[in-house]
């Protein structure tokens, strides 16, 4: 598809320059037109011309998964979307069609932060514990209030976990978030899509039915299981393998109790223990843990530096920064 | 990755009966003739055959094959290959075999031959749209993209039989059809891969589809109310390879042109 030249008119919006290719559309930084003090927005173009009918439905479906989601959750944790356009552009056939999300402008991803991509000094994608502990807490609070709402995220990984200019955690990319039902509101129902490292291993199993996937919120959790252990290992899987189908396959020995967790060294024991509470091999072990009690356990472990610095000998920075983030008399969690 | 799925056809084996093993990413099975002191988990009931034959291990989305026998080499077949086949010599241990379907032979004594079957549907396949010039860098980056986790091989007999399945849908023709055994046998019949095609194959391949590769969940109401489990099964099948775009519009083109009768107006053939 030809790129989007700088100035390009997308409603009342104009494109500022690109930010990413992604599996469905290209995202564009963007800002409201003939304002150029206005806040940059993220422009992400889903094209549809094209496509077949059935293609654009596919596109359409996504676009409204996301606005139906962005209209019913709020919160500084999520995203936010500020407008969609439909453009019908006469004379830019790439564009005719096109739905437009307009959102809230992220500096990077914490891909981009693991990846180094986005020049981090230092060692690429190495997180001190506290950084790591603040980008998990926020992870976990977007998590918990999605939950909470009834929603699942249903692809959380790095890519979509994006990071604000003051550093602060914006969960994104809502294209396959679904709504829970269910006489209980347990479940909900996805498309048959997702992405291979971080699949759930029950996930491989799950029937097909007319409305999708079953997705519960034990999903994100597993998902977040391998977010921690990918922050502490400087974006490595915990399971072995040299392509996703390897560490797929992998991901299934270890649910089917042929094989032991084994994460990396570098991984810090409390996110080590959550991150294996995380991975529990089958929903129901893991449905134990929600975004809910696992932000409890990682507030109790913020505000205890004390018992976490006597274990951890190492990493002089981290140690600093989590007695600077200490308020009053610590008590430890479980 | 749910593993692989090891058919032994009714005789190869200790018994007169068919014998199915299904293993999980990692598992092995032995196979051989077998005795108290070699265990294998696929007896298989020919003299000419070592106790220990060789093993079957599965690794990533496909399986590897050890020959344990110091003379015999192992042809793997591919079925749907025109003629394609691998060689596993003596000794080799580990040979990644890519195969979807593999029909495994094994010399017997007079030139004869036993053979059984490995399924692996779990090979992956990318998808068609969403991939750009840096869609796919080294190492696998695709584990991060967000795909369609139920891949199918357009290539295969299987997905010729899901279009034919789908076909008067995509056409929209009939929002309900859905074509009978028989009548995909006739629709499929000028296809160069199919002319031998008979209705107990198209029959495993929609199972296979069904149970292996999407393992559809098909609503039991549905089935009492059109009376018939199989209808009900072909008909979850189609709506979830619509709605969820594994057959398009495109995929028409890979039907053999209809006939002269079986245009627009052609009966619904067969039973």
């Amino acid at each position: 598809m030809r790129p989007l030249p700088p100035g390009q008119r997308v409603g009342r919006w104009e494109v500022t320059g690109p930010i990413a290719d992604g599996g469905w559309g290209t995202v564009y930084a963007g800002r409201s037109a003939g304002d150029s003090d206005s806040n940059e927005v993220a422009l992400k173009i889903l094209p549809t011309a094209g496509l077949t009918p059935r293609q654009a439905a596919k596109v359409a479906e996504s676009a409204r998964r996301e606005v139906e989601f962005a209209r019913r959750t709020r919160h500084p944790r999520l995203i936010r979307l500020l407008d969609t356009v439909v453009l019908g552009e006469e004379g830019h056939p790439f564009l005719d069609g096109a739905i437009v999300l307009v959102m809230e402008r992220a500096e990077r991803s914490l891909r981009d932060l693991l990846t180094g991509e986005a020049g981090e000094a230092g060692e690429v994608g190495e997180v001190t514990e506290a950084e790591g502990a603040r980008l998990i807490a926020g992870i976990c609070e977007g998590l918990a209030h999605l939950h909470a709402n009834g929603w699942v995220h249903g692809d959380l990984k790095p890519d979509n976990v994006l990071l604000a200019a003051d550093g602060s955690v914006r969960l994104a990319d809502f294209g396959l978030a679904t709504e829970l039902t269910g006489t209980r509101g347990t479940h909900g129902y996805a498309p048959p899509m997702g992405t291979f490292d971080y699949l759930p291993p029950e996930r491989w199993k799950a029937p097909l039915g007319e409305h999708g996937v079953t997705v519960r919120p034990s999903a994100d959790i597993w998902a977040l299981g391998i977010v921690v252990h990918e922050v502490f290992a400087r974006g490595a899987s915990p399971f072995p393998g040299a392509t996703p189908a390897a560490r797929a396959a992998a991901a299934q020995e270890y649910a089917d109790r042929r094989a032991p967790l084994r994460m990396a060294g570098a991984v810090p024991p409390f996110w080590r223990e959550l991150a294996a509470d995380c991975l529990a091999p089958t929903h129901a072990e893991r449905a134990a843990h929600t975004a809910e009690s696992l932000l409890a356990r990682i507030r109790a472990h913020q505000d205890a530096p004390e018992r976490h610095m006597r274990r951890r000998g190492r990493s002089g920075p981290a140690r600093a920064a989590l007695a600077a983030a200490a308020v009053g008399a610590a008590v430890a969690g479980g | 990755m749910s593993g692989i799925v090891i058919y032994l056809p009714p005789g190869g084996g200790a018994g007169s009966n068919a014998v199915t093993l299904r293993l999980g990413p990692g598992e092995v099975a032995r196979f051989g003739r077998g005795s108290a002191a070699t265990p294998v988990e696929l007896r298989l009931a020919d003299a000419a055959i070592s106790r220990l034959a060789g093993e079957i291990r599965v690794t990533d989305d496909h399986w590897q094959l050890s020959n344990h026998s110091a003379t015999q080499s192992y042809l793997v077949e591919n079925p749907e290959g025109a003629g394609e086949y691998l060689r596993v010599p003596p000794r080799r241990a580990g040979a990644p075999i890519p195969f979807e379907f593999s029909r495994v032979v094994l010399p017997t004594r007079h030139g004869g031959a036993l053979a059984f079957q490995v399924f692996a549907p779990d090979h992956v396949y990318l998808d068609p749209d969403g991939l750009g010039a840096d869609g796919l860098g080294p190492g696998g980056a695709w584990g991060s993209r967000t795909v369609t986790a139920y891949s199918l091989d357009e290539t295969a007999t299987y997905f010729l039989v899901l279009v034919a399945l789908c076909e008067p849908r995509l056409r929209d023709e009939s929002p309900l059809e859905v074509p009978t055994t028989p009548a995909i046998v006739e629709r499929l019949a000028g296809h160069p891969a199919c002319a031998r095609l008979t209705a107990r194959a198209v029959s495993s391949h929609i199972d296979y589809l069904a149970e292996e590769k999407m393992r559809i969940s098909a609503p039991a109401e549905d089935d009492a109310r059109r009376g018939g489990r199989r209808n009900g099964k072909r008909e979850t099948l189609v709506a979830v390879a619509l709605r969820f775009g594994l057959v398009r519009e495109e995929h028409l083109a890979l039907l053999p042109p209809r006939g002269a009768d079986g245009g627009r107006a052609g009966r619904p053939a067969g039973g």
